[in-house]
């Protein structure tokens, strides 16, 4: 898989690429929003997955994050999986729930399977969300809020579904039987008001994208 | 085609029509002086043993300055008939000099017809210089009447005294009396012209007419007492000659100055002391001899030296009250302007004394009082360098060479300057006195400046240091993020990388763990951090900082918001008092939490007209302003930041009502 990777720190960045590199990616590395831009120019997509630190230069602010929409305005449906110090989601509240988009604490990439994990399904277009940021995504906001439905077990696997998560990896996560999420998953549509949608990808940008609607951190 | 426009010449015509009549006039008199002088030289040759030659050395030496002053005032000032007057004034008593000079060696009753009213022009110069000076006979028809009726009267009496000289008239020296008053009366009536002038006219002419009256107020005193010296058998020569030295001194010296040089002195004080002095002494000489006489005549068996003694105890008892109500009566009558103008000043110093005036108003009064809209009155502060109004706007410094300057000085300490637009000798004088007067005023508006100016620094100073501490915040905070966090996580993935790749033995795989493990809470700290140097979530701007931070308590908080763009990054808002509102919303709400008991709170933002109002209210217990709760102190460090950047903070807490704090940027 190509992958390019923008970070502007250049010991992160080195980590970062041989991480990559040792996962058997071909990776390249750019140390800018600017070079970003730059490196993927209208036409053929020519890599897989962008993975971008939100503060970059030239501003340091959100440089990495408006290159990577544009650059998903650009090539449609790229996959983006935006790495950030600190929690951000008014940034990034319309970009949750869509397909091939991830977002990520920097701390992350200490668990070096999970996150490889995560820049796969994000690549495949599924999504990845930090813990965090579901955090604050599935708590509730209202009184009529139905999220107050939800039993807690009920919310423990919507939040690892809300991370994009596969059925099989959130009962492994929750040392449960995969049925019994499904059951769970169920339920919690039901709760939600949602309609069951089959296959992974799309039960999941499902919640995200009823989630983001009833709340989102912007 | 121009239009037609009235030219200079045609202008200038009718204030010149005197022109060649005043020249003229001015050379026929000074030919008179010259011709007069000629005679008496030719009289002495042909009659050395009648004719005194002192008269001709009078005519030629004495009257000279005069005739020369007024020829140079006729050329230097060809419009005014003061020129003529004053050669007048020479030229007639040459005339009267003459008269005698021919009477003596003609002889007989032709002779003593000539010399006997001659001394009559002695002072008709004199009137009619007091008729016309200094702009000429004054409007109105009996006005124009008073120079050939003073003529007439003088000229009468001359031929009068003549035909009795000659022997003619004979009666008894009583009877002249009436024609002596006439001249008196003649001679009054030319002073009139002075008074009416020195009323109504312009402050020039005032001026002009004092500096007339200060040198000729000694010709009717002294001709008066010639005439006493007269009657009392003394000689005409020794009898007139004071008034003649007044005449010939003190009038063309201050009619000199009163044309030429009017603004040198303070005549109008110098009058108006003379006048103080005059009355002063004769009313104590006055009182003297009342209080001889009195002792003398009323008291028994007492002698001269002992009235003398009571009558100088009552002349030194009464001397000093009596001059000074001389002076104010003298200042009210001859210097009016200066006694209105300190009247006026005074009475404003009192109502600044009594807090009925501000004395920012200084300037204002200045230049009213002073009569001069282009005056600025400048102040040094105390401590501080360059000039200020009294407004408190900085002035430049003012040229050095400048001639309307005048000084302010208190206790030794140069506190400003005041600059005149309308510069004049008398103009810088008076201005000298009326900063002397408004001493006080001025250096209250000179401290209240100072103390603006101050404490505007003192404001200015604390949003730079406020400024400058938010900047360092958020570049602290940049530093963690950017430099210390992702530096250690680069390190974590070496370490990771080396657990992966290393072939380790099993116990330093879990050591080696372990330290990764502490980098990733190391990081995690260090995020905590930074987010209580600035929360980093305030690049979305405050609204959605506040949201994140509502969404992260135990409550349900509502966020509104108005005229801020929530997506933007702080809308129009800067650092310093976005992070101020989200720090007052965290306090808040952290307070809410804590101590209010609250089920739900409410943040209402809006940015209306520049100004950031955020407010943040709980339906919980209250009591939070008075301190009854934990809640005070957290707020007092709120109310610090909020006034560090010169805004407000309002708590509203009633027991039992919940809390509303609200801030104002």
């Amino acid at each position: 898989m190509r992958v390019l990777v923008a970070e502007d720190s250049a010991l992160f960045r080195a980590g970062l690429v041989r991480l990559l590199a040792d996962a058997g990616h071909e990776v390249t590395a750019v140390p800018d929003a600017d070079r970003l831009r730059a490196a993927l120019p209208p036409g053929p997509r020519p890599v897989d997955l962008v993975v971008a630190d939100v503060r970059m230069p030239p501003s340091m602010t959100d440089d990495g994050m408006q290159a990577a929409r544009e650059l998903r305005a650009r090539h449609p449906g790229l996959p983006v999986l935006l790495l950030s110090q600190h929690v951000e989601t008014g940034h990034v509240a319309d970009l949750v729930g869509e397909p091939g988009f991830g977002y990520l604490l920097k701390d992350r990439v200490l668990h070096e399977d999970d996150f490889l994990d995560a820049v796969g399904r994000v690549a495949r277009g599924g999504s990845a969300l930090d813990p965090l940021v579901v955090a604050a995504l599935v708590r509730p906001r209202r009184d009529d809020d139905p999220l107050h439905r939800l039993s807690p077990r009920e919310r423990d696997v919507l939040e690892l579904v809300a991370q994009g998560r596969s059925n099989a990896a959130v009962a492994s996560a929750l040392v449960l039987a995969e049925r019994t999420v499904e059951t769970h998953m169920r339920s919690i549509f039901d709760k939600l008001g949602l309609v069951e949608s089959p296959g992974s990808h799309r039960r999941v940008l499902a919640v995200l994208a009823h989630l983001t609607r009833t709340g989102g951190g912007g | 085609m121009l239009a037609r426009v009235p030219r200079g010449p045609q202008v200038g015509q009718h204030g010149r029509v005197a022109l060649p009549r005043t020249r003229a006039l001015t050379v026929l008199l000074v030919v008179g002086w010259l011709g007069c002088a000629g005679v008496q030289l030719a009289l002495r040759a042909l009659a050395p043993d009648r004719v005194d030659g002192v008269d001709a050395l009078l005519t030629l030496v004495a009257l000279a300055p005069t005739v020369l002053l007024g020829a140079l005032l006729a050329v230097r000032r060809p419009d005014s008939p003061v020129g003529p007057a004053l050669t007048a004034l020479a030229a007639l008593p040459a005339l009267a000099f003459t008269l005698q000079a021919a009477g003596a060696v003609v002889g007989g009753d032709l002779g003593a017809a000539l010399s006997s009213g001659g001394w009559v022009h002695l002072v008709t110069g004199f009137g009619l210089l007091c008729q016309v000076f200094p702009d000429g006979v004054l409007p109105g028809a009996r006005w124009r009447l008073l120079p050939a009726a003073f003529l007439a009267v003088a000229v009468s009496l001359q031929v009068v005294l003549g035909l009795v000289g000659a022997g003619v008239l004979r009666v008894p020296p009583a009877v002249l009396l009436p024609g002596y008053l006439a001249l008196l009366l003649a001679l009054a009536a030319s002073v009139a012209p002075l008074v009416v002038r020195h009323r109504r006219g312009p402050p020039r002419v005032r001026r002009q007419v004092g500096w007339l009256a200060l040198g000729a107020s000694s010709v009717p005193v002294l001709l008066a007492a010639g005439w006493g010296a007269q009657l009392a058998g003394v000689p005409a020569g020794p009898a007139y000659l004071p008034v003649l030295a007044a005449l010939l001194l003190a009038v063309p010296a201050s009619v000199a100055v009163a044309v030429l040089r009017h603004d040198v002195l303070d005549v109008d004080r110098l009058l108006g002391q003379t006048a103080a002095w005059l009355a002063t002494a004769v009313t104590a000489a006055a009182v003297f001899a009342v209080g001889v006489w009195a002792t003398v005549r009323l008291v028994p068996g007492q002698d001269t030296a002992a009235g003398a003694a009571a009558g100088a105890f009552l002349a030194a008892v009464g001397l000093l009250p009596l001059h000074r109500r001389a002076l104010a009566v003298a200042g009210r009558v001859l210097d009016r302007e200066r006694t209105v103008l300190h009247a006026r000043l005074r009475s404003w110093v009192h109502d600044v004394r009594d807090g009925r005036a501000d004395p920012a108003g200084v300037t204002a009064v200045l230049r009213a009082v002073l009569d001069d809209p282009d005056l600025d009155l400048l102040l040094r502060l105390p401590g501080g360098d360059g000039l200020v109004t009294p407004g408190g706007a900085s002035a430049g410094e003012p040229p050095g060479g400048d001639p309307g300057l005048v000084p302010l000085r208190s206790h030794g300490v140069d506190v400003g300057v005041l600059r005149l637009g309308r510069v004049g000798t008398r103009r810088l004088r008076v201005a000298r006195e009326a900063v002397l007067e408004l001493g006080l005023p001025i250096e209250l508006a000179r401290l209240q400046v100072g103390l603006r100016a101050a404490l505007t620094a003192v404001r200015d100073s604390r949003a730079r240091l406020v400024g400058a501490a938010a900047a360092e915040r958020v570049r602290l905070e940049r530093d963690l993020h950017d430099g210390a966090q992702t530096d250690l996580l680069a390190i974590g993935m070496a370490l990771r990388r080396l657990a992966r790749t290393g072939d380790l033995p099993a116990d330093e795989s879990v050591e080696l763990d372990a330290a990764v493990h502490g980098i990733e809470q190391v990081v995690a700290e260090l995020r905590r951090l930074a987010h209580g140097v600035r929360p980093a979530r305030l690049d979305d701007g405050l609204v959605a900082a506040v949201r994140e931070l509502a969404a992260a308590g135990p409550l349900p908080v509502e966020v509104v918001a108005a005229g801020l763009d929530g997506a933007g990054p702080a809308g129009a808002v800067d650092e310093v008092r976005t992070t101020t509102a989200y720090f007052v919303v965290a306090e808040a709400l952290a307070n809410t939490y804590k101590h209010a008991r609250a089920d739900r709170a409410a943040v209402c933002i809006e940015h209306v007209g520049g100004r950031l109002r955020v407010q943040v209210h709980d339906d919980g217990v209250g009591g939070a302003g008075d301190g009854g709760t934990g809640g005070g102190a957290v707020l007092r460090t709120v109310r610090d930041r909020v006034l560090a950047v010169g805004g407000r903070l309002a708590v509203d807490s009633p027991a039992g009502a919940g809390t509303t704090v609200t801030a104002e940027l």
